[in-house]
């Protein structure tokens, strides 16, 4: 009886304080705005199948390199594809990686920055050294290193991604966990008999989470830029998906005679990532305990 | 000083040789090694040719001999030969690696100048107009991808009937024809920077702003620019030097983009060839100079807070 009321409560403090963000977000007439924009894109993305007027991959060879109409609001590309159907399927895909990215990069950097800066010594050492080697390349370089290595399909880029934005992720959430350990209620929870493992969840990881969630808000809108860099490339999102970066590359050949080939991908690509980067720094703002 | 230097260029090399065993590590998880990938799609596999390429780049042997033998190749700046045209790998990185050079650093001083002197007006004029539009612009700077820009200039150029022209000449070989080549694309990868730049310059300014000694510089008559300049900026610099070699790293990244798009054949575009022609030892190198270009970076930005704070130069002597 009293396990669930406590749960009940605990349920009732997490959503007040889930509400609290919101509030905060929608209180600056920025985050308002970005949030806005945001959840349209995010309607458009994850209905594109239903407001997409064409199959993204329907070649139309009488309408080839269309200009903006009427019927083509996008225009078409070189073998008649309607522009505005591959956009919006794009921004699924971008949506859909950034996404993945961001969930594996918080999961998989927040457990080892959490068991690097709780154990310490050797493990420490190992994990602070490749950390420092990955974290010397250049995130784009080493994304393509590794989706070279990998090969094209969809998977393949989301940990390409992922790998780059990892060594950030364990080194701040470390430092967090250093910070956090010379805290009474861990040594408190240390003489009481509590596990290693059992710490770490139930008083390292709370600590760390809102850190980890402006990094990975601040994260989703790089990893989409990311994403469409690979892809244009040609070792991102392999053809035939609509994938924006791969537009952008294919409009490459057509820069004098076609520009809304290289317009519209990367308007979505650049509406997406400014909307992401405010709400990253909206989300800052509220959930940093400076500011509350 | 100079031990401090030497010790920050040890431990340099010391993750440079993290990255090099990291990266040869990274090449023997591929499923299907090299040889077995290069043959089948060429379409011919058969067990002698698999073997006889085997044995022809070493990878018989154990892996430990293995990465000794490439290690110490490296040591002594033979890199290996590329396993499509042939060639030195060393003497197509170090043809690849001026053109780079030149555009991140012609990017870092434009970008440099722009951000600083953005930051300082938007502290200087803070709550006015001016600030204001800085400000939209330093965000959105930030979120257009240079992938975007650098196509969308030359669309731009494309409308008003100017080409670059081709093919890419070296700045020694033809001055005037290579700036004209490097110009649009170093433009690109600066905006980027002076966006990050301009941030954290105004925020870095505005707390320094409202310390006692700039009064106290006020009141003892010095100009206004003086203040602000000499007391102001110097004062603000170190976290801006900081992020100006954090930025060094995403102008990198932004380069093996933006070389593409301006087909000028630096490093970003000897690493996209090779990864597109599967040439192993080629992508290893880029790799590692990269890695070494940021390592000397970070070397040079931590030697350069020494000029900046002096406080910081005594605790080092």
């Amino acid at each position: 009886m009293s396990t669930t009321n406590l749960s009940e409560e605990t349920l009732a403090r997490r959503e007040s304080r889930t509400l609290a963000v919101l509030r905060g977000i929608m209180h600056e007439p920025v985050g308002l705005i970005a949030l806005l924009v945001l959840v349209a894109v995010i309607l458009l993305a994850l209905f594109a199948p239903l407001i997409a007027q064409y199959d993204p991959l329907f070649q139309d060879r009488r309408a080839v390199l269309r200009a903006p109409d009427v019927v083509h609001w996008f225009g078409t590309d070189d073998i008649g594809r309607d522009v505005l159907s591959r956009v919006l399927h794009g921004t699924r895909i971008s949506l859909f990686v950034g996404l993945m990215v961001v969930a594996i990069t918080m999961l998989v950097g927040g457990i080892i920055g959490l068991i690097s800066g709780f154990f310490g010594g050797w493990i420490d050492m190992v994990i602070q050294r490749v950390v420092e080697a990955l974290d010397t390349l250049p995130s784009l370089i080493l994304s393509l290193f590794i989706a070279a290595l990998l090969g094209p399909s969809v998977r393949n880029v989301i940990i390409a991604v992922a790998m780059a934005q990892i060594p950030r992720f364990v080194r701040v959430v470390r430092s967090e966990v250093l910070k956090i350990r010379a805290y009474d209620f861990m040594s408190a929870a240390r003489v009481l008999g509590a596990s290693p493992w059992r710490i770490i969840l139930t008083h390292c990881a709370p600590n760390v989470m809102p850190t980890m969630l402006v990094m990975g808000s601040l994260t989703f809108g790089v990893a989409i830029m990311t994403e469409a860099a690979l892809s244009f490339l040609g070792v991102g999102t392999p053809p035939p998906n609509p994938s924006l970066g791969t537009m952008l590359s294919q409009g490459t050949r057509f820069i004098g005679t076609a520009p809304w080939l290289i317009v519209f991908p990367g308007l979505m690509l650049t509406i997406s990532v400014l909307v992401l980067n405010l709400m990253g720094d909206v989300l800052r703002d509220v959930l940093d305990p400076r500011n509350r | 000083m100079l031990t401090f230097a030497l010790r920050r260029a040890i431990l340099g090399l010391l993750v440079l040789a993290t990255v090099a065993v990291l990266v040869f590590v990274a090449f023997r998880f591929v499923p299907g090694d090299i040889v077995n990938r290069q043959l089948e799609e060429a379409g011919a596999v058969t067990p002698a040719l698999l073997a006889e390429k085997r044995a022809q780049l070493g990878l018989d042997e154990p892996l430990p001999v293995q990465f000794y033998n490439w290690i110490s190749g490296v040591a002594a700046g033979d890199l290996g030969k590329s396993l499509w045209s042939g060639r030195m790998v060393s003497d197509q990185i170090g043809a690849a690696l001026a053109p780079t050079l030149q555009l991140s650093v012609l990017a870092i001083l434009i970008g440099g100048i722009l951000g600083i002197g953005a930051g300082v007006a938007a502290a200087l004029w803070r709550g006015t107009p001016v600030d204001m539009v800085l400000r939209v612009a330093s965000t959105v700077f930030l979120a257009v991808p240079q992938l975007w820009l650098g196509l969308l200039t030359l669309t731009a150029l494309a409308a008003i009937g100017y080409f670059i022209p081709l093919p890419y000449r070296g700045f020694t070989a033809a001055p005037l024809l290579n700036l004209q080549q490097v110009v649009f694309p170093a433009a690109v990868l600066a905006l980027g920077v002076a966006a990050a730049l301009s941030r954290l310059t105004r925020s870095a300014m505005l707390e320094v702003v409202g310390a006692d000694f700039i009064r106290a510089a006020h009141a003892r008559g010095v100009s206004p620019s003086g203040v602000y300049l000499r007391h102001g900026l110097k004062n603000a610099l170190i976290p801006v030097l900081t992020l100006l070699g954090t930025q060094f790293g995403n102008l990198l990244s932004g380069t093996v983009i933006i070389e593409r798009i301006f087909n000028i054949p630096g490093l970003g575009n000897l690493l996209f060839e090779s990864v597109a022609n599967r040439d192993y030892p080629v992508i290893q190198a880029a790799v590692l100079t990269y890695g070494l270009i940021t390592i000397l970076v970070n070397l040079a930005v931590d030697l350069s807070y020494g000029l900046v704070d002096p406080r910081i130069r005594e605790a080092r002597a």
